[in-house]
């Protein structure tokens, strides 16, 4: 493998590639990948081959209760495989989305049919993002592409960030507003529309459940407090008059759409302010409009297990932990979990828990308690340090998979295996089917190559392996506007997927699962915990940001973006860096209520006052991160200072962008 | 001393280089380099050597090897899995590549020029050995290969073996150096300081023998292999196989992939396809 490059005509790449893909010839042959199962003795990482490693692996999993044996995956490839395996096993599992947008989810999954209607931005003439930087995130280059040539041919862009990102760089209008905040905002902008009367009534009567219940709460008849822009004016810094203004060209605008992701999800008031921002399209009637949000909508695959072959049953794994909307295994409160004799065990596939679940001392020592740990990556991430074997994956060009994929249009992906697994390395596949022979449960598992799982998944589909081997995907379904018309609801017809459901087939102003869970069903702004607000002991709020050229902890040790992005200072507004005599370059303390951390000034316009921010994802002690011949690189995960064993209470995610905390000088 | 025989020490020694890195050390390895013969024979000849950097080496083995106890072994292997593979914060990156262009990526360059040498002596990496064809093994029983054909009366692998050892000299030399500063175990320090000592002895060797008077850089070859024969490592290649083993078959990409831009990559291609035609 010499590069790597765009597909033309795939619909989410549309050709292009973003930093991530096209330096991917220097993740595969990263000098820092894992090669072969290492073994923990004596506190220390030994050689072991592929079978006796494995054997231990089993062998320190039947010493356990399966129902106290968690099971991480950090992505979903080969999902189907492995998940069919532990959730047999009755393992209790979690994944990287309860870490990252459980409490955007829990307002769009069950309002209308997924976590993210993107905006059509090719048609767009006004586009609204709350906390979001677009430019900067995945989910492929040809949306942000499109979202560039909007702004060229002069479409509106406005920006709601505590911070000056990429994307608010190269907005109309980047309007600071203070963390969780959101909500206030966006039901102020739904307030000025609808006590304007420019709400869409014919999408609101035909399509949308609740609406009288929504504008009772916007006008204040149920508690007097009408949401007014000067009501959120006082909450979120973002001036009265911008809120009116915004509102109303939003409104006035005829192509547009109103959108945000984990910047509202990882605060505490995510669930309500994702509401409030969907509402947004709601009101307007954009689903599916020109410009407007798209409704997402893709092909499911049949099962991988073909005519005469049993896929395993499904064990009795537990929901670890319960919140006000959803429940399942919350990473964050890993600590809480293992102390309480829940978990005993982890097997921990593509992710690192120790930088990314929270407070970090609290999910070190949650994993240094457990009896024992598998982890499966290909680098020698943070939490393999503490595992007690550690099996060398493939990375993703290393082995195949086929996936129902969506933007604007459905299509089916062919994820080739460019080349073969380097080293002793093995794919999850691999590794499932051997864990299940030894377990005796082969037989579940009768495929002698993927490609016979690959089949299987394609019948009854438009499209055949060799087809998509031959072109690398096969686009299933055009874009089309209104597809809810066609459809008879939001929700996709039978044979499509998409990540939530709308109980009603409408668009719910009033969260029907909020409903019948006791739990405040209509959007609005609520204040964090008292215990987490900011203080005159801890004035600054920091939030960590997406860097355009990493992948939350899993691109550290690819030198090309490394070269590009390598260490993450913090920002500080430049005037609060004055007022604390901090200059660029300086070592800085920054300490919350309930740790500390060193890390770099970057004393900067690009962000708020009282706000505080760097990129994620830092802090690795081995590869690129913790190698002395490479002094230039490393940084640190300001995140793992958060409180120990907290989330947000809606959907369990963790508050990475809502810490609290003070900035002390340590030297220049 | 002849020529042949002076090849079929070089050919012990680079087997011997090539087997301590090429993987862990095994545990019949290690039994090898503790047993007293060869302990016996190592002091002894760290006597006699003329070159003091050789002699340094091959006492500071015998020092580590002769100290070795119950708990050393377990201790190498944890050495070895965080110096070579990647378990420690400090690994060694035993790639050319590296080297070369100064990035911690394997399959530069480097990797494809040594395919292509291979393939040119009717030689392959082993597909049982999973690290690449620029790996420091590989080049060093790439070495030892030529001196066992220069020791049978090949005269062209006398002067390969020359070019490349001297082609392939600095890296082998700045790896040496890192693994001396990297490893905490004292073994692979050991090892460093020894093979630092054999590459420059070995160069010694290449030059007249009165422009290196007193030294005898033949006669310290002949008595560290003669040391070295005793581990058994100089029978079997770790990670070379003789014959050429056709290229993995070029892999087909979608019709719809662009072409690269990028002038350097094109190059490394048509280097990668001139191996492989």
């Amino acid at each position: 493998m010499v590069s790597c490059s765009g597909l033309h005509g795939d619909i989410k790449g549309g050709g292009r590639i973003c930093p991530k893909g096209s330096a991917n010839r220097a993740h595969v042959y990263s000098a820092y990948r894992l090669k072969s199962p290492l073994i923990r003795e004596n506190g220390r990482f030994r050689k072991a081959s592929w079978d006796e490693a494995l054997d231990k692996v089993i062998e320190g999993l039947k010493a356990i209760t399966p129902q106290k044996i968690g099971y991480m995956r950090g992505n979903d490839w080969a999902n189907w495989v492995h998940e069919a395996l532990f959730d047999h096993l009755g393992y209790p599992k979690t994944t990287h989305r309860p870490m990252c947008d459980n409490a955007n989810r829990m307002a769009n999954e069950h309002n209308l049919n997924d976590k993210r209607p993107w905006i059509n931005y090719q048609e767009a003439d006004y586009i609204v993002h709350f906390g979001m930087n677009e430019l900067a995130t995945s989910y492929g280059s040809r949306k942000t592409a499109q979202l560039r040539a909007a702004l060229d041919r002069g479409a509106k862009l406005v920006i709601f960030d505590p911070r000056r990102s990429e994307t608010a760089a190269a907005a109309t209008e980047w309007i600071p507003i203070k963390p969780s905040t959101d909500a206030a905002v966006a039901m102020a902008m739904c307030y000025v529309i609808v006590k304007n009367g420019l709400h869409d009534k014919a999408f609101v009567t035909d399509w949308s459940n609740g609406f009288d219940e929504f504008k009772k709460r916007l006008m204040g008849e149920e508690d007097g407090i009408a949401r007014t822009p000067q009501w959120a004016s006082k909450i979120s810094g973002v001036p009265a008059e911008t809120i009116e203004r915004i509102a109303l060209e939003f409104a006035k605008a005829k192509a547009k759409g109103a959108i945000s992701w984990t910047g509202l999800a990882q605060v505490p008031n995510g669930m309500y302010a994702t509401a409030a921002v969907q509402a947004l399209n709601a009101l307007c009637g954009t689903f599916d409009a020109p410009g407007g949000p798209s409704l997402p909508f893709k092909r499911k695959l049949s099962p991988a297990w073909g005519k005469g072959q049993e896929k395993p049953p499904k064990g009795d794994a537990p929901k670890l932990d319960k919140f006000s909307m959803w429940a399942g295994w919350a990473p964050a409160l890993l600590l809480e979990d293992v102390e309480a004799g829940k978990l005993e065990a982890m097997i921990c596939y593509y992710g690192d828990p120790v930088l990314s679940w929270g407070n970090q001392a609290a999910i070190t020592q949650a994993i240094e308690k457990m009896k024992f740990k598998v982890c499966i990556d290909a680098f020698m991430c943070n939490t393999a340090t503490l595992c007690d074997v550690v099996l060398p994956d493939s990375t993703w060009l290393e082995q195949s998979q086929v996936k129902p994929d969506w933007l604007y249009e459905a299509q089916i992906s062919y994820w080739a295996e460019v080349v073969e697994p380097q080293y002793d390395s093995k794919p999850m596949y691999w590794i499932t089917l051997e864990l299940a022979k030894r377990m005796g449960l082969g037989h579940y598992f009768p495929w002698n190559h993927i490609d016979e799982a690959f089949e299987n998944q394609l019948k009854g589909l438009p499209c055949t392996l060799a087809q998509l081997k031959e072109n690398g995907f096969a686009v299933t379904d055009e874009a089309e506007y209104y597809k809810y018309k066609k459809w008879g609801s939001l929700n996709p017809p039978d044979g499509y997927g998409s990540s939530g459901t709308t109980k009603t087939g409408k668009y719910n102003f009033v969260n029907p699962v909020a409903l019948e869970k006791g739990v405040d069903p209509l959007p609005d702004h609520h204040d964090g915990p008292t215990d987490l607000q900011p203080d005159a002991t801890y004035p600054f709020l920091f939030g960590n940001f997406r860097i355009f050229h990493h992948e939350h902890s899993s691109t550290f040790n690819n030198y090309q973006l490394m070269k590009r992005v390598g260490s993450n200072p913090l920002w500080i507004n430049k005037m609060d860096a004055h007022d604390l005599g901090v200059e660029e370059g300086d070592r800085v303390r920054l300490k919350s209520p309930w740790d500390e951390i060193e890390m770099v000034a970057l004393p900067t316009w690009n962000i708020m006052p009282g706000t505080l921010g760097s990129g994620g994802g830092f802090g690795h002690i081995r590869g690129l991160e913790g190698d002395p011949k490479f002094p230039q690189f490393g940084g640190s995960n300001p995140p793992g200072i958060q409180k120990p064993n907290t989330t947000e209470d809606m959907g369990g995610t963790p508050l990475l962008k809502y810490i609290k905390c003070r900035v002390e000088r340590l030297s220049g | 001393m002849e020529a042949k025989e002076l090849a079929a020490a070089k050919t012990t020694i680079q087997r011997f280089f090539a087997t301590v890195f090429a993987d862990e050390i095994s545990a019949e390895l290690y039994q090898a380099m503790k047993s007293d013969q060869f302990l016996m024979d190592l002091e002894a000849v760290s006597q006699k050597f003329y070159s003091k950097e050789l002699a340094h080496g091959a006492m500071v083995l015998f020092e580590f090897m002769d100290r070795a106890g119950v708990d050393t072994y377990p201790q190498l292997r944890y050495a070895y899995a965080d110096l070579f593979l990647n378990a420690g914060n400090n690994p060694v990156l035993p790639y050319e590549s590296f080297y070369a262009d100064r990035e911690p990526i394997t399959h530069g360059e480097s990797l494809f020029l040594m395919r292509e040498t291979l393939r040119k002596y009717g030689l392959h990496k082993d597909p049982n050995y999973w690290e690449p064809e620029d790996h420091i093994a590989v080049e060093f029983d790439f070495l030892s290969e030529m001196n066992r054909r220069e020791a049978s009366g090949d005269r062209a692998a006398g002067q390969a073996r020359a070019d490349f050892g001297k082609q392939h000299m600095a890296w082998r030399t700045e790896f040496c150096a890192v693994l001396h500063s990297a490893d905490k175990s004292g073994f692979y320090q050991a090892l460093a300081e020894l093979t630092l000592g054999y590459l420059f002895v070995a160069h010694l060797s290449s030059v007249p023998p009165e422009e290196v008077a007193p030294q005898q850089p033949g006669a310290d070859l002949i008595e560290l292999a003669r040391a070295l024969k005793g581990t058994g490592p100089g029978v079997k290649s770790a990670s070379a196989g003789e014959g050429i083993v056709s290229a993995q078959a070029g892999r087909r990409r979608p019709a719809t992939f662009q072409d690269d831009p990028n002038p350097l990559l094109r190059l490394w291609r048509a280097v990668w396809n001139n191996g492989k035609s």
